[in-house]
């Protein structure tokens, strides 16, 4: 088990683990709630609908990479903490989007009511699954990608209600959106919202018993277990809050984008959102949130290159996974080291 | 930290795939859904025989008034497939768009009034087309054709249904239930699916197999083709399916063989999978009339899989891929023919069906604009009333309150393939 074993020793770990027992041990509390340098990130999103709203184009693209935040917040809980790679998370994130988006154009239900019954259904897909979980490594990513080969079947199977390969179409927008004046500000403001709602939870729960056991987990199962661990109930109540998150997201992705067919949810989905996920940073909140932004926003910036774009944006993922592997959130610590090293060497010399 | 830089390699490698992915490959099903592919018109290229004048009549306009045009702009905007797995079929949509754009302002613009397109890329992807619509807006465009496949297209369909813009989708998608203001180009793909039907009736064929792809266009051939045929009056003794990357299936030809059909259809998306069911009907020695989708009426299937095709293979096509066949008092071989005069004038291949339809997309929608006060609405009721039968590259085109495709399945032909090109052999 590479992966859980060496998740431990990405120095983000270290770092914000570091992070929280200090503000822990000066406060007496749990993290506290903004650092200084949460606010780079937090300024922007809360400046979104003024920096992006003067082009619609690019502020719907932000609603849309908000919903995959979502998603990868999600899977940062189980592949990340609980060092499982989940690689189905289409499934559970389109389950949730066609559930809700199947209610509410076949059947009328109010969005509340089908984005409700979405995350249920969702969560007992999840449930379902679980037997799965056993596996370990590579077996595990392996059993949990069928789960985006079998979604893709049912899609195309159950048409009447899907539309099969068409896809679905007639999805009403998220509730009280409107394309023009203030209320075209719900998507982002509804999304953008819960993904801040969900970071600053994400942290805290690194900080509780119950965050602490998964990461003891994913270090050593056996330890973990000596200590009175439950390392299968861990998991699954991990688990099954993370597909509740995921099917949520694809709820507000469903009502955001307005169609749904399979090939928004296959095998490239799968491995685009757990690449997000390590190129951001694969423990760190911020850090999930940075490698979706990467992977949107990035790929504009090469489009001058046109056919080439392809290959810039691979090789900067290249550089970026090599030079700094605890992710996009660890780079400033990387250069702060480096630059340590640098002073000391010049040191030794002189 | 031996186990870090294991860490690290998998990740390099799944980053290095999703990038690829991200970039390129995603929204398979969009390709897939519509399953057309590019198609080029072999043995058309060469033929100049139309004037700039007929070119120029047309678009309805004098050849010799090359004013430049001074009015307020028609700003339309293109939301086409120019990269990502649907582009093979988007670059061809694009160039007939630009044809007709670039003509139009050569000869002075729609009423004095230039043509302004504003180029987008959907990427191929139903996300990027949503992004792409909506920043057209922004723009103020009177008009917007694209996309270029089905899912792109429907994701489209609700925003430019809101914002009441005129909108031309390049598919032959079926029209969805809510739609006002997406119109739809290329007769529908169902005609392509049933054009060897009366073909058929006439020779004294009454039974079809079908051997369909399990990809996209395969799924939905497979569905549909049954009571399509039953309609038709056709009995189909056999259905099998193949994997797409089957390199053998010669299992299913045989048990077809076995139904002893008259005629074998072949569901996929074009391209290599035909071959390898080609290959196999002459592995078994079944010598049977065989029907290929139309996503296969391209120059390449010609050149690489023509000569090893069965004696019997045939296509579903339009009449622009036999313009030299048509009768001189055929009205649609002038305009088909000075299209070819000014697609061959610009590119070095022949063009298809994908390119007539983006070129009779901005002259419809500029012709309406310039009639109207420029409206969503007005253009609309133009397009569906005043406009009457348009006389398109793609066919006659004429839209109705209930159907914005406007094109009937009548336009669609069955082809043989011959050694020369194509041959209309019926429809």
């Amino acid at each position: 088990m590479a992966i859980s074993a060496s998740v431990g020793d990405l120095t983000t770990t270290t770092v914000e683990e570091s992070t929280v027992e200090r503000s822990r041990r000066r406060r007496g509390t749990n993290q506290r709630l903004l650092s200084p340098r949460d606010l780079l990130f937090a300024v922007p999103i809360a400046l979104g609908p003024w920096l992006l709203s003067g082009d619609t184009g690019r502020y719907t693209t932000a609603v849309t990479a908000g919903c995959y935040a979502l998603v990868v917040l999600s899977m940062q809980w189980v592949v990340g903490f609980a060092g499982m790679l989940v690689l189905g998370y289409p499934a559970l994130f389109g389950t949730g989007a066609y559930v809700s988006a199947i209610l509410t154009t076949r059947y009328d239900w109010p969005f509340a009511a089908a984005a409700a019954a979405a995350v249920v259904t969702v969560i007992a897909l999840a449930a379902v699954l679980t037997p799965t979980l056993r596996l370990h490594g590579v077996y595990l990513a392996l059993a949990t990608l069928a789960f985006v080969f079998i979604f893709g079947e049912a899609v195309l199977f159950w048409s009447t209600y899907t539309g099969g390969v068409a896809g679905l179409v007639g999805i009403p927008s998220l509730p009280f959106t409107k394309p023009s004046g203030f209320r075209r500000h719900v998507p982002y403001s509804a999304v953008w919202t819960l993904v801040v709602v969900v970071v600053v939870v994400t942290r805290r729960f690194k900080a509780t018993r119950a965050g602490r056991s998964l990461f003891a987990l994913n270090e050593d199962e056996d330890i973990a277990a000596s200590v009175g661990i439950d390392a299968a109930r861990a998991r699954l109540q991990i688990w099954l809050a993370s597909a509740a998150l995921s099917g949520l997201a694809g709820t507000l992705y469903a009502h955001h984008i307005r169609y749904l067919s399979a090939g928004q949810f296959d095998v490239a989905t799968s491995l685009e959102l757990i690449a997000m996920l390590i190129v951001g940073g694969i423990v760190s909140p911020i850090g999930a949130v940075l490698g979706v932004a990467y992977f949107v926003m990035v790929p504009e910036l090469f489009r001058s290159v046109g056919e080439y774009r392809a290959f810039f944006f691979g090789t900067s993922l290249l550089v970026i996974v090599t030079l700094a592997p605890g992710g996009l959130v660890t780079v400033p610590d990387r250069i702060r080291s480096v630059a340590a090293s640098i002073r000391t060497r010049q040191g030794s010399r002189g | 930290m031996y186990k870090v830089k294991k860490f690290g390699v998998f990740a390099l490698a799944l980053g290095m795939f999703a990038s690829a992915c991200s970039s390129d490959d995603k929204s398979t099903a969009v390709d897939q859904t519509a399953g057309q592919t590019a198609t080029t018109v072999p043995g058309t290229t060469g033929e100049t025989a139309a004037t700039v004048a007929s070119v120029a009549d047309t678009a309805g306009e004098a050849a010799t008034t090359v004013a430049a045009p001074t009015g307020k702009p028609i700003v339309i905007g293109m939301v086409l497939s120019t990269s990502g797995p649907a582009a093979t079929l988007g670059e061809f949509q694009a160039r007939g768009v630009e044809l007709a754009v670039n003509q139009l302002n050569d000869q002075g613009g729609v009423d004095g009034r230039p043509v302004e397109l504003i180029k987008r890329d959907d990427q191929s992807d139903p996300e990027h087309a949503v992004a792409e619509t909506r920043s057209l807006l922004d723009e103020k465009v009177d008009a917007i054709v694209g996309s270029g496949v089905t899912g792109t297209c429907y994701a489209m369909e609700p925003i430019v249904r809101e914002a009441q813009i005129p909108t031309y989708c390049l598919s032959g998608a079926p029209q969805p239930p809510d739609d006002k203001f997406m119109f739809f180009a290329l007769p529908p793909l169902s005609a392509f699916a049933t054009a060897q039907f009366p073909w058929m009736k006439s020779k004294g064929y009454e039974t079809l197999a079908l051997l369909h792809a399990t990809d996209g266009t395969g799924t939905l051939l497979g569905g549909k083709l049954p009571a399509l045929a039953e309609a038709a009056g056709v009995k189909l003794v056999g259905n099998e399916q193949f994997d797409l990357t089957a390199q053998d299936v010669t299992v299913q030809l045989t048990k077809l063989r076995d139904s002893h059909a008259d005629v074998l259809y072949i569901g996929e998306t074009g391209g290599g999978p035909a071959a390898t069911v080609l290959r196999g009907l002459r592995d078994i020695g079944w010598e049977v009339p065989v029907v290929l989708t139309w996503s296969n009426a391209t120059d390449a299937f010609l050149k690489t899989v023509g000569p090893v095709a069965a004696k019997e293979t045939y296509i579903g096509g339009t009449d622009l891929y036999v313009a030299a066949d048509l009768s001189v008092d055929d009205p649609g071989k002038q305009r088909i023919d000075a299209f070819l005069s000014l697609y061959g004038s610009k590119y070095d291949d022949a063009p298809d069906m994908y390119s007539a339809s983006g070129y009779d997309a901005v002259n419809i929608l500029a012709a309406a604009i310039a009639a109207t006060d420029g409206s969503g609405a007005a253009v609309r009721s133009y397009m569906i009333g005043d406009m009457g039968a348009y006389p398109g590259v793609t066919g006659t085109i004429d839209f109705t309150e209930e159907d914005l495709r406007g094109i009937s399945g009548d336009s669609v032909i069955l082809m043989q393939v011959t050694p020369d090109g194509y041959k209309r052999v019926g429809g």
